[in-house]
């Protein structure tokens, strides 16, 4: 049903992106079990209401898929997936409506350049409007990507609220293509953070709660893996090597908060295959997730 | 293990006074686990105390938002206790791993927990609770929703000020208990009051609820080898008739499932419908 992933932008144009903080009733467990030991989750320890980043339309008319179904499984954790290639300029409109909470919130990105006025992140005395955005509030933050800036990167509210915020999934990807790089025919967004009792995929936990990837052989394949919260990963892929940048090929690969990495195959194993946390504590309780490759 | 439970007695020592004449019931406790208290919150009658006892492996603290109370460190299975006397919120985290946070509610009238689970209507349900105050009657109400509280049970507590009715399940609402001018937490009933069915239709599955359930929420689960189940692939409202039509490619095996306010606990699950 998915599609190869759309084509990035010509070079040096100007994106616009527009994002509101929402909330909603999030489940981590929607299936309601660990899929692999059997054991029950009860919706008390699983349900949760929270505020996200959502894509909307022009104008926040009306709210639109946070990335291609295939990226993230249709989900709206993490927030939108923010594509653009080196040159390009992202304007990126943010409005506050988070009646949930009523807290201010902010959008602070990693990897490319901006004026301070675009950093989101506050510091009572120095920060302004950018950093502090009151429910019913808009903000736009201007961003270039650079040379330097190809690759994945986070972004995450960095307000006052941002230790609740970032707890409760406020936090989302920036995925930059080189000047001349082409686009992959598979992306998957994989955040790996902490939520409520879980340790969680794009908030989700448990096989066939978080995104069951697809993909088919022949493609191209690109993986971005980024960490939130307090705590180390290992993520690794079963049956899959990537090449690493000291051209050394390797399964898993260590992520810490904020880090964040983008690996490449042309994918050539065909199968249902475990992706997951080799932290063993973190997999258990619930970072693990399912790709599967048709021929 | 003797010098921590001179630290204890010391603590409560300096904290516990019960008030003279009043129920004297023992502290009410709350564990400190890996990551989280449990409970996470808790609801006291003024006067009395509370007991954390650390039951993981790490150092925790119980530290007061507001810097009322603060326990230091609590190593493994060390305790630290506070006596609430004043009506309000009490909100506490840990300063070690702050994403651990608690809350202590101090009422003069407490409403215990609910069944979690949806009960079938008819069914009669144990409420209880406890009042500062033995010498009110305390009040049960019901709030169905969008109307406003009426009563539904009125109770004499004991003499130690813990009460209990029993309120025959109705209808899904909000429940507290009321005792003079105090008013307890609300606490919410879900009784399966409703039955959904589900009939195939050319283009997916037709969804009616009966009795009416106008603009109701429901999910549209599927089951599927790669999803370990059941699994929500949308969701939607009823419509003012009470029906609504849903659009599901095939083949797929379908269920409905009415949900209460929060989107996802459920109050009627309809039959299976399989679309080839």
């Amino acid at each position: 049903m998915a599609g190869p992933a759309p084509a990035a932008p010509p070079p040096g144009r100007t994106i616009d992106y527009w994002v509101a903080a929402v909330p909603i009733s999030w489940n981590i467990v929607p299936n309601g079990r660990d899929g692999i030991t059997g054991d029950e989750v009860p919706l008390s320890d699983s349900v949760l209401p929270t505020v996200v980043y959502r894509q909307y339309s022009p104008h926040w008319k009306k709210p639109i898929a946070n990335a291609p179904r295939e990226s993230t499984d249709g989900l709206v954790i993490p927030g939108p997936l923010i594509r653009a290639r080196v040159g390009d300029t992202i304007r990126v409109h943010f409005k506050n409506l988070d009646t949930l909470r009523k807290a201010p919130h902010s959008m602070h990105f990693h990897g490319v350049h901006y004026k301070p006025s675009s950093d989101g992140a506050y510091v009572p005395g120095f920060s302004g409007k950018d950093a502090d955005v009151k429910v019913g509030q808009s903000y736009t933050y201007v961003l270039h990507a650079g040379e330097d800036s190809a690759g994945v990167w986070p972004y995450h509210d960095h307000s006052p609220s941002m230790m609740e915020s970032i707890d409760g999934g406020m936090f989302g990807m920036l995925s930059i293509l080189g000047r001349n790089e082409r686009a992959p025919d598979r992306e998957f967004e994989v955040v790996l953070a902490p939520m409520g009792k879980f340790m969680t995929i794009d908030g989700r936990a448990f096989v066939g709660n978080t995104p069951v990837f697809h993909a088919k052989v022949g493609e191209l394949v690109q993986w971005d893996v980024m960490a939130m919260g307090s705590d180390f990963h290992t993520f690794h892929v079963h049956g899959h090597r990537w090449i690493s940048p000291g051209k050394i090929p390797k399964d898993t690969q260590t992520v810490g908060p904020a880090e964040s990495y983008r690996f490449r195959w042309r994918e050539d194993a065909p199968g249902t295959w475990l992706y997951h946390c080799h932290v063993e504590d973190h997999m258990m309780r619930g970072m693990i997730g399912i790709y599967r490759v048709s021929r | 293990m003797t010098a921590r439970r001179l630290a204890l007695a010391a603590v409560l020592g300096l904290l516990v006074l019960v008030p003279a004449g009043g129920a004297a019931p023992g502290p009410q406790e709350v564990s400190i686990e890996f990551s989280d208290y449990r409970p996470s919150q808790l609801d006291v009658l003024p006067g009395e105390t509370v007991l954390w006892t650390n039951v993981s492996v790490r150092t925790h603290t119980v530290t007061s938002d507001t810097g009322l109370f603060d326990s230091g460190q609590v190593q493994s299975d060390d305790r630290f206790g506070f006596q609430f006397n004043e009506v309000g919120t009490y909100r506490y985290h840990c300063t070690i791993h702050p994403s651990i946070t608690g809350e202590v509610d101090v009422r003069r009238v407490t409403l215990g927990l609910f069944p979690t689970a949806v009960v079938k209507v008819g069914t009669p349900v144990d409420v209880d609770g406890r009042t500062a105050d033995p010498k009110q009657p305390v009040v049960v109400q019901r709030k169905p929703g969008g109307g406003s509280f009426a009563t539904v049970a009125t109770v004499t507590p004991a003499a130690d000020g813990t009460w209990k009715a029993t309120v025959k399940a109705e209808v899904t609402g909000d429940y507290r208990a009321v005792s003079g001018a105090d008013v307890s937490e609300t606490r919410r009933l879900l009784v399966a009051s409703q039955h959904v069915t589900a009939r195939p239709t050319r283009t997916g599955v037709a969804v009616t609820v009966t009795p009416s359930a106008p603009y109701a929420k429901f999910l549209v689960e599927t089951f599927s080898r790669e999803r370990f189940g059941w699994y929500p692939v949308a969701s939607g409202l009823i419509d003012y008739v009470s029906h609504a039509d849903v659009r599901i490619p095939r083949p797929a095996r379908v269920r409905i499932v009415l949900v209460d306010q929060d989107g996802w606990t459920p109050i009627a699950t309809s039959n299976v419908v399989v679309l080839r």
